[in-house]
């Protein structure tokens, strides 16, 4: 295009310079909430991962002799080798004589992997049910009824059930944890998917002819977060969807729905955490010997009125990391949706 | 508006097919004989072969599903194996225990989260906005059975104001009844009230953000009777629908919170059926919870008309 | 008309407007007076800071817009600062307010009488059955049939105009000496805007009242005021009598807003009858069929044969009542629906047929606005972003785009820095001149308009200055329901 006149050149070069908004990902990361619950997030994870090195034993020793210790108390502990060490009990020790400490430490480690498998399961299910229930028709009645019907029975008690039916490993565990979720995102994505088809925004962005990938192009920007594993979940799908019509929609929507998603996916993982400790907690989650934080609960139900630490130190961990996702989530609820962050 | 409450009840119809379908089918989905595992691990191969043939799973799974539905419309939930009754008489025994139990925690819950919620959004950005909304996500954090353990520990253990474990029914006493079900009841409403304080807030503010609230102030009401004729009263629908499906977290809740305080209900009865893998009770009572759930959940929907006088039929 | 004090004194009224808008103050330095039994319209766009006075003197302004300087008078006394309880006191029973969107002003969940009662529950102390006697009386006054029935529904089951004339009852019943309307018809469509006006006048004139009437229509002004004031992005620019403003008005501004009044002549502009035909339509019909559960299909004719022809430069008015198929015709023109049956040629293109592959090149040469302005515009996007994205999609380079961009928006006569702000931070009207703007970067051959200026100001100025910029002559076909805007030729479409 030929500028006719000075006036129009110079503002090429002002337009060069139109100061352009902070991205999404920067408005996350200076979140004041998504700081806190990413930062004590973070630091559960370094400790789960450095756990063998903060002064912990195998999480299944015990000895006899170290039954009951208070917090702080020095004992003995026998290794696998059949070796006596003296060890200090920072958290005391169970009826077991099992170090407290160390399996809350490694507690974490189960805890984190939980969450995360549960949200990224029951996401992946949930977005492909809600894609196709979005589109077709014909799977949209029958499959939203099975939804209502598993949304009608209480989570926990679904959870109870299968564990119960195929038994308490950790594969088990986390899909009778997820399959509970797996309803609410799919409607998630099946009400967006229905809303967005019909905003004026996407006439306006057809009207304008913007090509099918393009359209999505645009509207992944202001809404796609880092995460490329959470992107990878949905390039998964969208790869079975590539056939559907319309694919403007298809492709328009996607990016439109992954920041609700993020956001339930962190629910779901607070979620799963504290199910997985109710399920240890009753008996009917992971066996006794793994180390979860409801396990060693479990096993300090019956003297609690004498060693409540058994109790209290894995209750802390466990909240704690619960308010930390939970924290997380509702900061990246705030900054990923413009207008939500007026109201918080 | 006869029709409309015949319409709801029969869409409830197809979901409560559905959860019969899948609490059946679980027990199916068991890898495994489902007769060994129902008979247990003690069982001989004749008492197998007994219960395979009395659940007829020698018959096609639709066939035995018909059969079983057959025996649930009449009421019939099965033989408990483990407790050797009827799965019906169980549950009536258990019934009153966590009907206690939650009806206390449901008046607590709403009558502390609903003016919390409506005072957060009407002071919107106050300190009172921001502890309500923190607390709240306390609530949805901190475990059911570590708030329970604190506050036995603190009130019961530590102050000696009121029992640590156990029920007392009505029958013995109101007293003793309600003594024993302050602790229980306060744990379970921790996690109903942020909940319920949480939805009422948004959806408070949400109706404070519409036009008919500027004419009602324009019209030089006092701010009370604002906040209750007319922004609590059209912001009634959403918090009366989490009210309903926080019932699921109730339900959750009252299994845990019966197991640690050691009250003789259905959760309680729940936790046992599981751990000595009794699955007609466990069928029975998810069963019952969840035609419950959708119960209240109708009930919830029909006052909508009540709330709402542009739904009608 | 002005018999003693006047009623309301606002003395150099100045209220801030938090940051992050276009300028420091809402209203800065603005002074009007209403007297008794005297009508005073507040002229000016949308943005002028018109509303903010009104909600001021009712004392409704929330926090972030806080009176810097300056007075606000009610019969004398000074309400500038008065305590809440005062004000309350004060509203409905000397001061009061009706608003623009009839829609949504009423409490859905309260019936008409209940809320028309409440005002005098509050303010009076008398019995129930003299408070329903009182409400029967202001209902019937508004010209309402049936009041019984009136009292007993709620508002969901009212019409727009219905819902209005309740609100004037809530604000009359006590027989306030001042009545603020805030664009009270804009919302309502032109029969009704009339029947209201005329309502508002009459009930004036029977009880004397002083009326600030808010609004951005000379037409309204013309028909209503007895003396104007004009505002002009917080700032007062001129007052006076209505003859003196119409007649004979000083300011450059007030000038520009009175031509752009759109009046039933012909428009200045003549159009050359020999000029290429742009568009014609040739039987162009839609149908919609609704096969129900249980095999009874329905059958909805949106538009049936439809024909119509504009030529370049034109601009075509398509008018009718809501219903009548004006902006389905509008859609099929463009292809974001299809024509069930007609030929529409574009050029020498026939667009009616054409597969959805082939439609692209087609988009560029038309283009639509909406008209619903708050969902035109994707909230994640800045304005930049959406401005851009046409351009761009046909292979303009972005930096060139951008300064495209930058000289519509300021056609559209809106700061440049609106570029960088995203949809939730402009009002309706604003945002209605950008999806304008946005439309025009495509250079389209024809511009479709669906009800797109219903609610804008100054409309008149927009298409003469835009017609200025572009060298070649485009033309437009709008559908409206004001026959006041449709210009050169109006067809009648079903």
């Amino acid at each position: 295009m030929q500028f006719d006149n000075p006036r129009d050149e110079a503002l090429s070069v002002e337009a060069a310079s139109v100061v352009e908004q902070p991205s999404a990902w920067a408005r996350v990361r200076r979140n004041g909430a998504v700081r806190a619950g990413g930062a004590v997030l973070a630091l559960l994870v370094l400790v789960a991962i450095a756990a063998p090195w903060l002064g912990t034993v195998d999480p299944s020793l015990f000895d006899p002799a170290s039954r009951d210790l208070r917090p702080g108390m020095s004992g003995e502990i026998t290794t696998l080798d059949g070796d006596t060490l003296q060890h200090v009990f920072w958290m005391g020790s169970d009826s077991f004589g099992r170090d407290v400490y160390s399996r809350v430490i490694y507690g974490t480690r189960v805890s984190l992997v939980v969450g995360l498998s549960t949200a990224v399961i029951a996401l992946a299910f949930g977005i492909v049910f809600g894609l196709l229930a979005g589109y077709l028709r014909w799977v949209d009645g029958p499959l939203m009824r099975v939804m209502d019907g598993v949304m009608s029975i209480p989570a926990i008690l679904i959870a109870i059930a299968l564990v119960a039916m195929w038994g308490g490993t950790l594969a088990t565990v986390v899909f009778a944890i997820a399959i509970p979720e797996i309803p609410r995102v799919t409607r998630l994505v099946r009400s967006l998917v229905l809303t967005i088809r019909e905003e004026p925004y996407v006439e306006a962005a057809v009207s304008l002819g913007t090509p099918t990938p393009l359209i999505m192009a645009r509207h992944i920007l202001p809404n796609t977060i880092a995460p490329l594993i959470v992107q990878g979940t949905f390039i998964c799908a969208s790869g079975i969807l590539v056939e559907a019509i319309p694919l403007i929609m298809a492709r328009h929507i996607l990016p439109n729905t992954i920041a609700p998603l993020i956001v339930q996916g962190t629910f779901i993982c607070a979620s799963g955490i504290l199910v997985e400790a109710i399920l240890s907690f009753l008996g009917v989650g992971l066996p006794p010997d793994i180390p979860t934080w409801g396990n060693v609960m479990a096993e300090g139900r019956a003297q609690f009125s004498e060693y409540p630490h058994n109790i209290f130190f894995p209750g802390l961990f466990l909240a704690a990391t619960v308010l930390a996702v939970n924290i997380l989530g509702d900061g990246l609820r705030d900054t990923l949706d413009p207008k939500m962050a007026k109201r918080g | 508006m006869l029709r409309f409450l015949a319409r709801r009840l029969a869409a409830t119809i197809p979901v409560l097919l559905i959860v019969s379908l899948l609490v059946f089918l679980v027990l199916r989905l068991t890898p495994g004989d489902p007769a060994a595992v129902l008979a247990g691990d003690q069982a001989s191969v004749e008492q197998i072969a007994q219960i395979r043939a009395s659940l007829g799973l020698d018959r096609s799974v639709p066939e035995q599903f018909v059969i079983w539905f057959g025996h649930l419309l009449r009421g019939d939930l099965g033989q408990s194996y483990y407790y050797k009754t009827d799965v019906v008489t169980l549950i009536a025994q258990r019934l009153e225990p966590t009907l206690s139990l939650a009806l206390i925690t449901i008046v607590i819950a709403v009558a502390v989260a609903v003016p919390m919620g409506v005072l957060a959004a009407w002071r919107f950005g106050s300190w009172f906005d921001r502890a309500l909304m923190g607390f709240s996500v306390l609530g949805f954090s901190v475990p059911v059975f570590v708030l329970a353990y604190l506050l036995i520990w603190a009130v019961s253990l530590e102050l000696g104001w009121l029992p640590v474990q156990g029920y007392r029914r009505i029958a013995e006493g109101f007293g003793p009844w309600l003594r024993h079900l302050v602790l229980p009841a306060v744990t379970l409403s921790v996690i109903y009230i942020a909940l319920i304080a949480r939805v009422t807030r948004a959806s408070v503010l949400d109706t404070l953000g519409e036009d008919y609230i500027r004419t009602a102030r324009a019209k030089g009401l006092p701010e009370a009777k604002v906040l209750k004729r007319h922004a609590l009263a059209n912001a009634a629908v959403p918090i009366v629908t989490v009210i309903g499906i926080g019932i699921a977290l109730l339900i959750g809740g009252v299994v845990v919170t019966e197991s640690v305080y050691a009250i003789p209900g259905l959760g309680r009865l729940t936790v046992d059926a599981v751990l000595a893998r009794d699955f007609p009770t466990i069928q029975g009572v998810i069963l019952l919870f969840s035609f419950v759930y959708v119960g209240i959940n109708l009930l919830v929907d029909l006052s909508y008309v009540f709330f709402d006088p542009r739904i009608r039929y | 008309m002005n018999a003693g004090a006047p009623i309301l004194q606002v003395e150099r009224l100045t209220i801030a407007l938090p940051g992050g808008g276009d300028r420091a103050a809402a209203v800065r330095d603005v002074s009007v007076t209403v007297g008794r039994g005297e009508i005073v319209c507040l002229v000016g766009e949308s943005g002028s800071g018109k509303s903010v006075i009104a909600q001021g003197v009712m004392g409704l302004l929330p926090r972030q817009l806080p009176i810097l300087s300056g007075r606000i008078l009610l019969q004398g006394e000074d309400i500038t600062h008065a305590p809440r309880s005062r004000l309350r006191e004060l509203r409905a029973t000397r001061m009061s307010m009706i608003f623009q969107e009839p829609m949504t002003a009423l409490n859905p969940v309260m019936t008409c009488g209940d809320q028309i009662d409440e005002v005098l529950a509050e303010h009076t102390k008398l019995a129930p059955a003299e408070r329903r006697a009182k409400v029967r009386a202001i209902i019937e006054e508004v010209l309402l049939p049936d009041p019984d029935r009136m009292m007993a529904s709620y508002p969901h089951q009212l019409s727009g105009g219905q819902r209005q004339r309740i609100m004037i009852a809530m604000a009359l019943v006590l027989e306030p000496v001042l009545l603020i309307a805030d664009e009270p018809t804009t919302a309502l469509d032109v029969t009704t805007q009339k029947q209201v006006l005329e309502l508002i006048l009459q009930l004036q004139h029977r009880h004397g009242t002083g009326v600030l009437f808010i609004t951005h229509d000379f037409g309204v002004v013309a028909e209503l005021a007895d003396r104007v004031a004009v505002l002009r992005l917080g700032d007062l620019v001129e007052v006076g009598t209505k003859h003196e403003v119409l007649q004979r008005p000083q300011h450059a501004y007030t000038k520009m807003l009175i031509g752009a009044v759109p009046t039933l002549q012909l428009h200045a502009k003549p159009a050359d009858p020999d000029a290429p035909v742009v568009l014609r339509a040739r039987g162009l019909a839609k149908t919609y069929v609704d096969k129900g559960w249980f095999g009874k299909a329905r059958t909805v004719y949106a538009a049936q044969d439809v024909n119509f022809e504009i030529r370049r430069g034109q601009t075509l008015g398509i008018v009718g009542e809501s219903g009548s198929g004006k902006s389905t015709v509008a859609r099929c023109v463009v292809r974001l629906i299809d024509p069930s049956a007609g030929e529409v040629r574009l050029g020498d293109d026939e667009i009616a047929r054409l597969p959805h592959r082939a439609l692209r090149p087609l988009r560029r040469r038309v283009q639509i606005v909406f008209q619903d302005p708050y969902r035109s515009l994707n909230p994640r996007r800045t304005i930049a972003d959406a401005m851009i994205e046409g351009p761009v999609n046909y292979g303009m380079r972005r930096a060139e785009a951008l300064v495209k961009a930058r000289a519509l928006v300021e056609l559209v006569r809106m700061d440049a820095s609106a570029m960088d702000r995203y949809p939730h931070q402009f009002s309706g009207g604003q945002r209605q001149r950008l999806c304008i703007a946005r439309a025009l970067m495509m250079d389209p051959e024809l511009l479709v308009a669906d009800e797109a200026v219903s609610a804008l100001d100054a409309r008149r100025a927009r298409w003469s200055s835009w017609c200025a910029w572009t060298r070649a002559r485009w033309t437009a076909t709008r559908t409206s329901s004001a026959a006041a805007s449709a210009s050169a030729c109006a067809s009648r479409a079903r």
